[in-house]
């Protein structure tokens, strides 16, 4: 059986660091003749200005149905928006002698700053856990701690508490069904990206899917940037730090006495 | 109207953080002190983070104290000796003080040494001054007069070498007092992120026996060159001085400051005393809640790596 995949879709996830070329081995996955995804972002740079409250990111594709009968329904699209990797310290809280004393610690050198998937129908419904736990698809199978010290695992109530604090904040979501078809091929989901978004690269990779598996993927970039004067002020604080903070209490001396003088008594 | 902070990385409503700098500039202007104990637990209420919160209000209180300070230099009620001997204290205070943050930040143990450390702080002297001035208030209805100034009753700082004289203060003390009470302020400036003035109000009125008129400005003078030097060490190390926020709130705090300097000059001394008193306790009391009450989430996840 020949699972031959556009090669240039293969490429593309490779150079990209996708994880797995994960097609599991069940039904027929068999490609239609020419059936391939393509992807688009509505913006693929996003700049963080003062006035920035978040973003709405607009996914759209295309599946290729060159029969024109496979009815949208027999495929499912999933797609998965990774965000920059970043440590995380993990601290837990237990009660000594009445009040709530951090006791326990766990190190995190790399987990995904944003992570988000969307898909057209619940993942479960979609294919087998094997096949998204192959390819890293959702938040169950998101792999926290693949690249700590000792190879040991983080315990199983430290990745919880990752998933949930970064839920909390609207950085990690699973949003089963807000991928949806427009007419037989054409797909398009909504994201939706928080203000505290962190700045960095992102890739978005989409999973073309039928039979309980995955047949095409297509990754894109995606960048989010700091701009204008925010950024300005952010390399200002970051470049040379000491200048920075001399500059702000210059800033605030001077907001200061013209205050005082101008609100001076009569 | 949501404004994007550069270094705190969070969009927030502009018009909330003037409010909160106007309301707490108020208080700051009448009562004398930096407004950083109630602006810090406010700023990381609102959802700024803690380390930037610490920092960018050390900016702040330096502008409002700037404002507030001017006022009482024109009345020529800023002992300047003294607070020059409070900054030799205070300035080595705060590096002391910066080396213990450091210290506790990497043992994950700050956030609690900082919610304790207020707890205490305001706990003892909230107190303290409820019960003073509450005294002096029924004193005063009775138709006796108390002075907070009792010459002669120095005690033990009496004996202490060092004597120097401090003539706006009309006094003659030994300097180790106010080094130490500088010192031991800049030391919580630099853990607490606040100028420290709800200490060292009380600590010149009740230990070194200061006149009052010139407390607030002495006080508030030797309070900026405190927080400029904390403002700059934590922009150096740790990043965490947001300019725009700082901005916000000292445009809302200036104003907010003026106005508390002529609300403050019509009130009694004890009567001022007495509302200071209760707002300490009271964010104390809610501190001290927070500290026992069970957290929403006994986890909590912090970007960046050092546990």
């Amino acid at each position: 059986m020949s699972r031959v995949m556009p090669s240039l879709v293969l490429s593309a996830a490779f150079l990209l660091g996708v994880p797995g070329d994960a097609r599991a081995q069940i039904g027929d996955l068999t490609p239609l003749q020419g059936e391939a995804v393509v992807v688009d972002l509505s913006e693929k740079l996003i700049a963080i200005t003062s006035n920035f409250t978040g973003a709405e990111l607009l996914l759209f594709g295309n599946v290729d149905a060159p029969d024109n009968v496979t009815p949208a329904l027999q495929r499912d699209v999933v797609a998965v928006i990774r965000g920059p990797y970043e440590p995380l310290t993990i601290r837990r809280k237990e009660r000594v002698a009445g009040i709530w004393v951090n006791t326990g610690a766990q190190d995190v050198p790399a987990a995904p700053g944003f992570y988000h998937v969307a898909s057209t129908r619940p993942l479960d419904q979609i294919a087998p856990h094997a096949v998204f736990e192959e390819a890293q698809i959702g938040l169950d199978m998101l792999d926290i701690a693949s690249e700590r010290e000792g190879g040991d695992a983080l315990p199983a109530n430290y990745r919880k508490a990752v998933l949930r604090a970064k839920m909390r904040e609207g950085l990690y979501a699973e949003a089963p069904g807000s991928i949806s078809f427009v007419g037989p091929s054409l797909f398009r989901a909504e994201i939706e990206l928080p203000a505290n978004v962190p700045v960095g690269s992102y890739v978005a990779t989409v999973y073309l899917m039928r039979h309980g598996g995955i047949i095409g993927q297509r990754s894109i970039n995606l960048i989010i940037n700091k701009s204008g004067i925010e950024r300005l002020l952010y390399n200002f604080a970051q470049g040379t730090p000491f200048l920075y903070g001399l500059a702000a209490v210059l800033v605030a001396l001077l907001a200061g006495w013209v205050a005082g003088t101008v609100f001076r008594e009569r | 109207m949501q404004i994007y902070l550069p270094i705190a990385e969070i969009s927030v409503n502009a018009f909330v953080l003037l409010g909160l700098g106007g309301a707490v500039g108020f208080l700051s202007g009448m009562f004398g002190v930096g407004g950083g104990f109630l602006m810090t637990p406010l700023l990381i209420f609102t959802g700024i983070p803690p380390a930037v919160a610490v920092g960018t209000e050390a900016v702040q209180i330096v502008a409002t104290s700037m404002s507030g300070v001017l006022a009482h230099w024109r009345r020529k009620s800023v002992d300047f000796k003294m607070a020059g001997v409070l900054l030799v204290g205070g300035g080595s205070g705060t590096a002391v003080g910066v080396i213990a943050f450091s210290a506790l930040r990497a043992e994950g143990q700050i956030d609690l040494f900082i919610s304790l450390a207020y707890v205490l702080f305001l706990g003892i002297i909230g107190g303290l001054m409820m019960i003073e001035s509450v005294r002096a208030i029924r004193a005063a209805r009775a138709g006796r007069s108390v002075s907070a100034r009792r010459p002669g009753a120095h005690g033990w700082i009496h004996g202490l070498p060092l004597k120097m004289r401090f003539r706006r203060s009309r006094l003659f003390i030994s300097a180790v007092p106010p080094l130490l009470i500088g010192f031991f302020v800049g030391v919580l400036a630099a853990i607490m992120g606040v100028g420290g003035g709800f200490i060292m109000v009380p600590a010149m009125i009740y230990l070194l026996r200061m006149p009052t008129n010139v407390v607030i400005g002495t006080s508030l003078f030797q309070i900026i060159f405190v927080t400029g030097l904390a403002a700059i060490m934590h922009a150096t190390l740790n990043q965490t001085v947001d300019i725009v926020l700082a901005m916000l709130l000292l445009v809302g705090g200036v104003l907010g400051a003026q106005l508390g300097v002529r609300v403050g000059q019509r009130m009694r001394g004890e009567q001022l005393r007495a509302l200071l008193a209760a707002l300490v306790i009271a964010v104390c009391l809610r501190l001290a809640w927070d500290l026992v009450a069970t957290p929403e989430d006994l986890f909590t996840v912090m970007i960046g790596a050092g546990a």
